[in-house]
C-alpha cells in the first residue's frame, strides 16, 4: 500500500490533511458510472485485424512449398530440356547447393530473384 | 431465466490470449471503460473528448500488451497505469513539461465559480482539479486515486521523489483552498 509518511513532519502534515485525503478517496470511490454510448464499439474498430490461425497458415506454407517445387522443376527444364522430368527438380536442387557451395555473388542474383518471387507469392496467398 | 454470472477478468483475458476472442475483449472494455474514462477526465482537467481519445488509446495498448499482464496485479490497476502513461505521452508530444515551473492550466470558467452550489463533491472536485498544473494533477491522482507509493508514482512520472512531493504539496494547497467548504462540512 501507500508509504506517504516517511518522516514525522510528513505524518504531521498528513494528519492536517486527513479531511482532504478522505475527500479524494470518496471522490475516487463515488465516480459516476459513464454510459458506454458506443465507446466499446469504437475501441473494437481500432484493433488490428484478427490474427490468422494454424490451419490457414499451414495451408499457405504448403502452397509455398508446392510453388517452390514447381519453380525448381521449370528451372530444371530450362537448363536441361532433354532430361527426364522426374530428375529435373532434383537436378535444380543440386544446382542450387552447388551454387551455394561455390558462392559467387553474380550467380546468386537469379536465385535471390526466385526466392523474392516466392516470398511475394506466399505473402499474397496468406493475405487472402 | 437466470442471469449467468459474468466471467472474471482473468477468464476473459485468457480467452483473448488463447484465441484472439474479440467478444471477450469487448466485455473487458465495457466493464472498465467508465473507470478509465473517469480517471482520464480527471487527469485532463475535464476535457471529455481528449479523455475519451486517450481512453481509446489506453485500451488499444492494453490489447497489444495483454500478454505482458501479470495476474498478480489487478487488471484495473494495470489499465489505470496505461491510461496515465497515455496521458503523459500526450503531454510530452505537446512539449508540456512536468516541471515545477509549469503554468497551471486553469480554466477559470470551471475553477473560479464561487457562487456554484457546493453540494456535489464530484463537481467541486472537478473545479478544484482544473486549477492544478498537469504535474500536480498527475502526482495527486497517482498517489491518492491509484494508491501508489511516492516511489512508484515518481517512477511512473519520470521525476525524482522530492519533485513528486513538491507537486503533491503544491497541489494539495490548491485543493485545500478550493475545497475549504468541504473541510468545514466534515
Amino acid at each position: 500500500m501507500n508509504s506517504h509518511s516517511d518522516s514525522r513532519a510528513d505524518t504531521h502534515r498528513d494528519d492536517e490533511d486527513a479531511w482532504l485525503r478522505q475527500l479524494l478517496r470518496e471522490d475516487g470511490e463515488q465516480a459516476p458510472h459513464l454510459d458506454d454510448a458506443g465507446f466499446t464499439m469504437q475501441v473494437l474498430q481500432t484493433l488490428p485485424p484478427p490474427r490468422d490461425h494454424g490451419p490457414d497458415w499451414i495451408g499457405g506454407l504448403v502452397m509455398i512449398g508446392m510453388l517452390g517445387f514447381a519453380l525448381l522443376f521449370v528451372t530444371g527444364l530450362l537448363v536441361h530440356p532433354a532430361d527426364h522430368a522426374a530428375e529435373l527438380a532434383g537436378h535444380a536442387v543440386r544446382q542450387l547447393f552447388a551454387h551455394l557451395l561455390d558462392f559467387r555473388l553474380d550467380q546468386l542474383w537469379p536465385w535471390l530473384g526466385m526466392l523474392l518471387a516466392l516470398g511475394f507469392t506466399g505473402t499474397a496467398l496468406l493475405d487472402d | 431465466m437466470p442471469i449467468a454470472a459474468e466471467p472474471a477478468d482473468a477468464t476473459l483475458i485468457a480467452r483473448v490470449l488463447a484465441g484472439d476472442d474479440r467478444m471477450a475483449f469487448a466485455a473487458l472494455v465495457r466493464r472498465h471503460q467508465s473507470a478509465v474514462r473517469s480517471l482520464l477526465r480527471r487527469l485532463t482537467g475535464g476535457q471529455h473528448a481528449l479523455a475519451d481519445d486517450l481512453a481509446q488509446e489506453t485500451f488499444l495498448q492494453a490489447y497489444r500488451k495483454l500478454a505482458q499482464f501479470r495476474a498478480d496485479a489487478r487488471f484495473s490497476t494495470w489499465l489505470h497505469r496505461i491510461a496515465t502513461n497515455a496521458w503523459l505521452q500526450h503531454l510530452r508530444a505537446r512539449r508540456i513539461e512536468l516541471s515545477l515551473d509549469d503554468v497551471p492550466a486553469v480554466d477559470e470558467g470551471l475553477a473560479a465559480d464561487d457562487e456554484a452550489p457546493r453540494a456535489d463533491l464530484q463537481l467541486d472536485m472537478n473545479r478544484a482539479f482544473a486549477v492544478l498544473s498537469p504535474a500536480e494533477r498527475a502526482a495527486i491522482v497517482q498517489c491518492y486515486h491509484l494508491d501508489m507509493s511516492h516511489e512508484e508514482a515518481a517512477a511512473a512520472l519520470g521525476c525524482p521523489v522530492g519533485t513528486l512531493k513538491s507537486h503533491i504539496s503544491r497541489g494539495k494547497q490548491k485543493l485545500k483552498a478550493r475545497l475549504r467548504a468541504w473541510e468545514l462540512a466534515s
